[in-house]
């Protein structure tokens, strides 16, 4: 193959470059907005970061240089609080929930108008400092604070800004980071089979992951026998992988896996092989990049002999399932994790589902897990859960955890049935919906 | 099929600031593409593409490294063994141009001692329109004022940097990674001032007398970047379209 073709833009690019292009007209006003203007104080969640000194690092909404007198605010609150060493948690303005979270120099902050309960909050916030870490180490951002206190951090962020906007905006969108668990790829178990022995047949030494994934969602990952990355971590990456300024060419970076190692670096390589798929590969030899690239090639050749290429990218190309291919119908939207596996799969909306909805019902699976899993000692094992707009159902048993909207019109025995049929049919397709075998070296 | 041997150049497109238009002139190069409000770069991206002289096409390969500070340890990783470097400045940020000149005193002093160095004045497009009346007295002084999308007005005279760039021995050129503008000659011109000669006999692949083809290994970096160690010098076998 010709090296040059082997770089080249892959040729659906031109049209994802355009549409995403048309995105950047709101981003680029949602980051102008100031913060006594309505549409800023109109958003439903805030995140904001600061240090411990009261340098703004961190806004999703409006410039975080504008708000340098809100993080002022923000951080003699804190301190306040911290030299009676009660540490502020969160505070309730009626209209407003905020939390707080501290980790050492950073402090992190999430303001909520509509009542998301704290602790959830709180993982949200934990999950921000997280993909922080991710990109700098702890190690690097405790010693720069610790010579400087003062440090603006926004010097070493700098350039990342978009990935934590990715991130927050996706906490609001995809069940995945509250699951905690992966979110996989339907396709045809010996498809996803024959890709992850390709990813084993060529395996460089000093590669220790190898994953392919297809937006956002795990298609197979090699990993040794021994060990394996946290699905947190996995999240993080996953996240930062689908910014798009790595569809283009061949990416190298170092990153860490905070769960892994909050210490030190690894280092990743990040390609698009097919249209929204990534190899994404880890490696602990910063200077391992060609035998990276190599490795991709020989795996993409492989692929495309086969002409599984294809076929992986016609799988992709399907994003996630559509609620009727359950084979039942006035199902919404579904999630149902498998907790031996600690994978989950997702349904798309149906079509009918508008964005403020999508969020109510992200919003309520979040609240009825937390219900379900913190619940005390007799948690709860189904919940339904009504309102005038939306009609959820959460369900948990020994082995899975099933969390379903369905058209509001539906009764109880309607939806106990649709739920039972669903059951029915991920047991037949539990190969193809869940990475079974993954390969391990 | 013509067999020809690839040789590699790494040539170290070794860019300034953060924000100067790294990877817009990379991808204008590579893709012929330009998008607004592009997202900085993370790391380092690597990409190929090729450039046509009068009796040879060369394979370059591109380093397009991150700009942001907390890359800058790993710069030395991407230029250690490039060819050729290509640093760039934003013409409408006088800052940037002063990185610049630290990024080429930092080549000069550890990267490989012919590294051919380019020194490229983005964002052309942005002063099309004003730009014969201001060139002559622009000074260094408003140096944060370049911080709006609108309005900007060119910060740095083509004259002072091509007098820096002839002082130094290094190419200069200004472009617009936007129109296009001056992009493949910024290429076209490390490639031609590559000693090919030098590289076909350091062994790289390539068989002398048989120099139709090459690749060039290109650094862009920004403030930091990856380093194409020994593991860069790829050889390309394979039979090729040229």
């Amino acid at each position: 193959m010709d090296g040059a073709d082997a770089h080249a833009q892959p040729q659906h690019e031109g049209s994802r470059t355009h549409s995403a292009d048309e995105q950047d007209g709101p981003l680029a006003a949602e980051k102008l907005e100031d913060f006594h203007s309505a549409e800023w104080q109109s958003r439903e969640r805030h995140f904001l970061v600061l240090s411990s000194a009261g340098k703004p690092i961190y806004t999703r909404y409006g410039n975080e240089a504008q708000l340098s007198t809100l993080m002022s605010a923000v951080q003699a609150i804190i301190a306040s609080f911290n030299d009676m060493s009660d540490p502020v948690r969160s505070m309730n303005t009626g209209s407003h929930t905020i939390v707080f979270y501290i980790n050492g120099p950073l402090y992190l902050l999430a303001v909520s108008s509509r009542n998301d309960p704290e602790e959830l909050l709180r993982s949200e916030l934990q999950l921000v400092h997280s993909q922080i870490v991710s990109i700098l180490t702890l190690a690097q951002l405790t010693k720069i604070f610790e010579q400087r206190s003062s440090f603006d951090l926004r010097q070493l962020l700098g350039g990342t800004e978009g990935i934590i906007d990715q991130l927050v905006d996706r906490l609001d969108t995809d069940l995945s980071f509250a699951l905690g668990s992966l979110d996989t790829l339907w396709m045809r178990y010996r498809l996803r089979e024959r890709i992850g022995k390709t990813l084993l047949n060529h395996r460089p030494k000093g590669l220790l992951y190898a994953m392919v994934v297809a937006d956002t969602k795990l298609v197979t990952l090699m990993r040794p026998r021994k060990h394996s990355l946290h699905p947190a971590d996995l999240h993080l990456l996953f996240n930062m992988a689908s910014s798009r300024g790595f569809l283009t060419g061949e990416h190298w970076t170092p990153v860490c896996f905070p769960r892994f190692n909050d210490q030190g670096f690894l280092h990743v390589y990040i390609n698009y092989i097919a249209p929204s798929v990534a190899l994404i590969l880890v490696s602990a030899d910063r200077d391992s990049f060609f035998a990276m690239t190599k490795y991709r090639e020989l795996v993409c050749q492989e692929l495309s002999a086969d002409d599984l290429l294809q076929r992986l990218g016609d799988a992709a190309a399907q994003r996630a399932l559509h609620p009727r291919e359950l084979g039942v119908s006035g199902l919404l939207q579904l999630y149902y994790r498998h907790k031996t596996l600690v994978q989950h799969f997702g349904t798309r909306f149906e079509d009918s589902v508008d964005d403020a909805q999508m969020r109510r019902i992200i919003n309520t699976y979040k609240r009825l897990r937390l219900h379900m899993t913190k619940g005390g000692q007799k948690p709860l094992r189904i919940i339904y859960y009504r309102c005038a707009t939306d009609m959820v159902l959460a369900w948990q048993s020994s082995t899975f955890e099933l969390y379903a909207a369905v058209a509001p019109s539906m009764d109880v025995k309607g939806m106990i049935r649709l739920v039972n049929t669903v059951l029915e049919w991920v047991k037949t397709e539990e190969d193809h919906l869940f990475v079974i075998n993954s390969p391990s070296y | 099929m013509l067999h020809c041997p690839f040789i590699n150049f790494h040539v170290c497109t070794h860019v300034g600031e953060a924000a100067v238009g790294k990877s817009s002139l990379v991808l204008r190069f590579v893709n012929d593409e330009f998008r607004e409000n592009k997202e900085p770069t993370i790391g380092a991206a690597f990409l190929t593409q090729k450039v046509r002289l009068d009796d040879s096409v060369l394979k370059l390969d591109i380093w397009d490294t991150a700009g942001q500070e907390r890359f800058h340890s790993l710069a030395p990783m991407y230029y250690r063994n490039a060819q050729a470097a290509v640093v760039v400045y934003d013409i409408t940020r006088a800052s940037s141009l002063d990185r610049a000149k630290a990024w080429i005193k930092e080549l000069q002093r550890q990267a490989n001692p012919n590294i051919v160095i380019a020194l490229v004045g983005n964002k052309l497009d942005m002063v099309a329109e004003n730009d014969n009346a201001e060139e002559e007295e622009v000074s260094e002084e408003h140096e944060d004022n370049g911080e709006d999308g609108d309005g900007k007005t060119r910060q740095i005279a083509t004259a002072t940097a091509r007098a820096y760039a002839d002082e130094l021995g290094l190419l200069f050129v200004e472009t617009s990674a936007k129109s296009g503008e001056g992009v493949v000659e910024v290429f076209t011109e490390v490639a031609k001032k590559l000693d090919l000669s030098q590289i076909a006999s350091a062994g790289r692949g390539g068989r002398p007398g048989q120099l139709n083809a090459g690749n060039v290994n290109v650094n862009v970096l920004g403030e930091g970047g990856l380093g194409a160690s020994d593991g860069s010098i790829r050889s390309k076998t394979d039979g090729c379209a040229c």
